[in-house]
C-alpha cells in the first residue's frame, strides 16, 4: 500500500472505519493526479510552437487545433498562460517557428511538451555576432 | 457610423478644444507653464532644450511644436518666448512662429523682451490667453463621419496575449478607419526587426518601402555598432517575464497593430501625412516620446494597446496618462488577465479573443463603437487625472 495512502488513511480513521478511510484517501489521491485537457493556440500549421491559452502544469494533457490540424501532447513541464510549448521535438541549432516565421533557434535539444523560453531559444536579429537579415 | 466633432475651418476634425500655450524654445518655458496654469482649459509645451542640439534634431523640435500648434483639437494658440527669434535658424521667428499665427484659428504671441521683462510678461499674456480661450469656446461639435478621425497606435508591456488578440483588434479598427477615408499611424521601429517584410510589401511607393528598410536595417545596425547584444535590450524585462522570448517573436505579434490596408509612406518624427490612410512612422518606441509625436503628427486620439502580463495583481497604474498632451490616450488589452486588474486606468478590453473565442472584426466593432464615443466628448480613463506626465521629444543627434 502506498505510504502516503497509508498515512492519510490513519488519519481519517480517527472518525471512520479504516477501510472507509483507505478508499476516502484513495479517491482524492486520484483527484489530484487526474491529467486535465488544457488548451493551446497555434498560429500557424508551419509553427512547431503553441502558445498556452490558461496556465498549464507539468502531466496537463494540452491539445489544438489549427485549420483542421488537429494535435495533443503531454506538457513536460508548468507552462503560464501566454507562454510557449514545443508541439514536437525541435533538434539543438534549429528554427523556430511562431507566427508562420521564424522567431528564433534552439539552443539546447527541446522535446516535445516542453516550456520554449529564454533557457533554450536565442533571436538572431540584431545580434552582434549575427549576420542580419535585410531584405 | 458619425461621431460629433470639432470641424476646423481646414477641414480636419478635433474631439478635444484646447488653447495651447507653447513656447518657441526652452527658454519660454517657465512663462509658458505660469500662464498655461491660469486658463481653463488650457494644455501647455515647451520644447526640450535646443541648446547644443545638432540641425536635424533642432527641425525636430520646430515640428513638434508647429504640429501641435496645428493639431484639429487644439482650438487657439499662444506662442510664448523670450525673443520672436529664439536663436537658432530652425527655431527662427519665420520657422517655427509665423507657420503657426498663419494657421486660420486664433493664435497671438508673447515676448518678454516687448512686453518690458517677465513679470510683465505674465501679466500680459494671461490677459491674451483668457481672451484666446474664449474665442476657442466658440466651437461647437457637429456630426461627421467616422472616416474623418486620426488615430496613432501603439503597443506596449507585451505579452503573448498582444500578438494573439490585442493588436488583432486595434489592427481591426486601423483598417476599418482607413477604409473610411481615415488616417492611421503606427510605428515602433525597433520593433519591426524581424516581421519588416510583411510591412514592407504593404508599401505601394517604392521609394516610401525603400526608406522603411533603410530604417529597419538602420536600427538593426546601431545595436551591432553599439556592441551591445539586442537582445540585453529589447524585448523588454516585462515582455520576457510574461512570456515574450525573441525580438522576431514580439515583433510579429506587433506588426498586426497596424491593420493590412496599403502603407502611403514612412513618416519621420512629427512628420505630418499629406493624405489619408495608414501610415507607419520612424520612431524610438517609448511611451514617453511617440505619442507626443503621434499628435505633432495630428492624430486626435491616441490608443495604446496592452499585454499587462508584467503588471501588479490589481489597481495597476498606466505607463502614461496625457502623454499627447492635446490627444488624449486611451488604454485597452487583449488579455482576459489585464482588465480587472487595471480598470482604474483602463478603457476597452479586447479579451473576447480569448475567452470567449470571438473574432477580431466583432471586437473590432465594438472597439470603433468606444472610439466614436471618445471622440464625442467621452473622457479616457486616464484624461480624467489633471496631470501632465514628463515627455521626451525623440532625437536622434549628439548633444555638443
Amino acid at each position: 500500500m502506498e505510504r502516503s495512502l497509508l498515512k492519510r488513511s490513519k488519519i481519517v480513521t480517527k472518525f471512520i472505519s479504516s477501510r472507509r478511510a483507505f478508499t476516502v484517501a484513495r479517491c482524492c489521491s486520484k483527484m489530484r493526479t487526474r491529467k486535465t485537457m488544457k488548451n493551446l493556440v497555434v498560429k500557424s500549421d508551419k509553427d512547431n510552437v503553441g502558445n498556452a491559452l490558461e496556465d498549464i502544469l507539468a502531466g496537463d494533457e494540452v491539445q489544438w487545433e489549427k485549420e483542421g490540424l488537429k494535435g495533443r501532447l503531454t506538457a513536460l513541464d508548468n507552462i503560464p498562460f501566454g507562454f510557449k510549448v514545443a508541439l514536437k521535438d525541435i533538434a539543438r541549432g534549429m528554427e523556430v517557428f511562431c507566427y508562420g516565421e521564424v522567431v528564433g533557434h534552439t539552443s539546447q535539444p527541446v522535446r516535445a511538451g516542453e516550456c520554449v523560453h529564454v533557457h533554450n531559444v536565442v533571436g538572431k536579429r540584431g545580434n552582434a555576432d549575427n549576420a542580419g537579415g535585410r531584405q | 457610423m458619425n461621431f460629433l466633432g470639432y470641424v476646423r475651418p481646414d477641414g480636419k476634425v478635433g474631439i478635444r478644444n484646447y488653447l495651447l500655450v507653447v513656447s518657441n524654445g526652452s527658454g519660454g518655458g517657465a512663462l509658458a507653464s505660469i500662464i498655461a496654469s491660469h486658463i481653463t482649459g488650457a494644455k501647455c509645451f515647451v520644447p526640450p532644450t535646443e541648446f547644443g542640439r545638432e540641425a536635424n534634431d533642432r527641425k525636430t523640435l520646430t515640428r513638434t511644436v508647429t504640429g501641435l500648434a496645428a493639431n484639429p483639437n487644439v482650438g487657439a494658440v499662444l506662442v510664448v518666448g523670450v525673443k520672436p527669434d529664439s536663436g537658432y535658424p530652425e527655431l527662427s521667428y519665420q520657422a517655427l512662429v509665423e507657420p503657426i499665427l498663419d494657421q486660420d484659428k486664433p493664435t497671438d504671441t508673447v515676448f518678454i523682451d516687448a512686453c518690458g521683462g517677465f513679470h510683465a510678461a505674465i501679466g500680459e499674456g494671461i490677459r491674451k490667453a483668457r481672451i484666446l480661450a474664449r474665442k476657442a469656446s466658440r466651437a461647437v461639435r457637429e456630426s461627421v463621419d467616422f472616416g474623418r478621425l486620426s488615430v496613432g497606435v501603439k503597443c506596449g508591456y507585451s505579452d503573448p496575449s498582444s500578438g494573439m488578440a490585442g493588436n488583432l483588434v486595434v489592427g481591426d479598427l486601423v483598417d476599418r478607419l482607413v477604409d473610411a477615408g481615415g488616417t492611421a499611424l503606427f510605428s515602433e521601429t525597433t520593433e519591426v526587426i524581424g516581421a519588416e517584410h510583411l510591412v514592407a510589401k504593404r508599401f505601394i511607393d517604392p521609394v516610401q518601402r525603400r526608406k522603411f528598410l533603410d530604417a529597419v536595417a538602420a536600427t538593426e545596425e546601431t545595436a551591432k555598432s553599439m556592441g551591445q547584444d539586442i537582445r540585453s535590450i529589447n524585448p523588454v524585462p516585462a515582455n520576457i517575464e510574461a512570456g515574450i522570448t525573441t525580438l522576431e517573436e514580439k515583433s510579429l505579434g506587433a506588426v498586426s497593430k497596424g491593420g493590412t490596408r496599403p502603407i502611403m509612406g514612412c513618416l519621420d518624427y512629427a512628420e505630418i501625412p499629406q493624405g489619408p490612410g495608414a501610415y507607419f512612422v520612424d520612431s524610438w518606441m517609448a511611451t514617453v516620446t511617440l505619442f507626443l509625436g503621434f499628435a505633432a503628427a495630428g492624430t486626435v486620439l491616441n490608443i495604446f494597446q496592452v499585454g499587462g502580463g508584467w503588471f501588479p495583481p490589481s489597481d495597476a497604474m498606466m505607463p502614461g496618462h496625457n502623454i499627447g498632451i492635446v490627444a488624449p490616450t486611451m488604454y485597452m488589452t487583449g488579455n482576459p488577465h489585464t482588465y480587472p486588474k487595471a480598470e482604474n486606468d483602463m478603457d476597452f478590453d479586447a479579451s473576447g479573443l480569448i475567452s470567449r473565442k470571438e473574432s477580431p472584426a466583432e471586437v473590432g466593432l465594438e472597439l470603433c463603437d468606444h472610439v466614436v464615443a471618445l471622440a464625442s466628448g467621452m473622457l479616457t480613463k486616464v484624461e480624467t487625472l489633471n496631470i501632465q506626465d514628463q515627455l521626451e521629444v525623440y532625437m536622434r543627434g549628439p548633444v555638443l
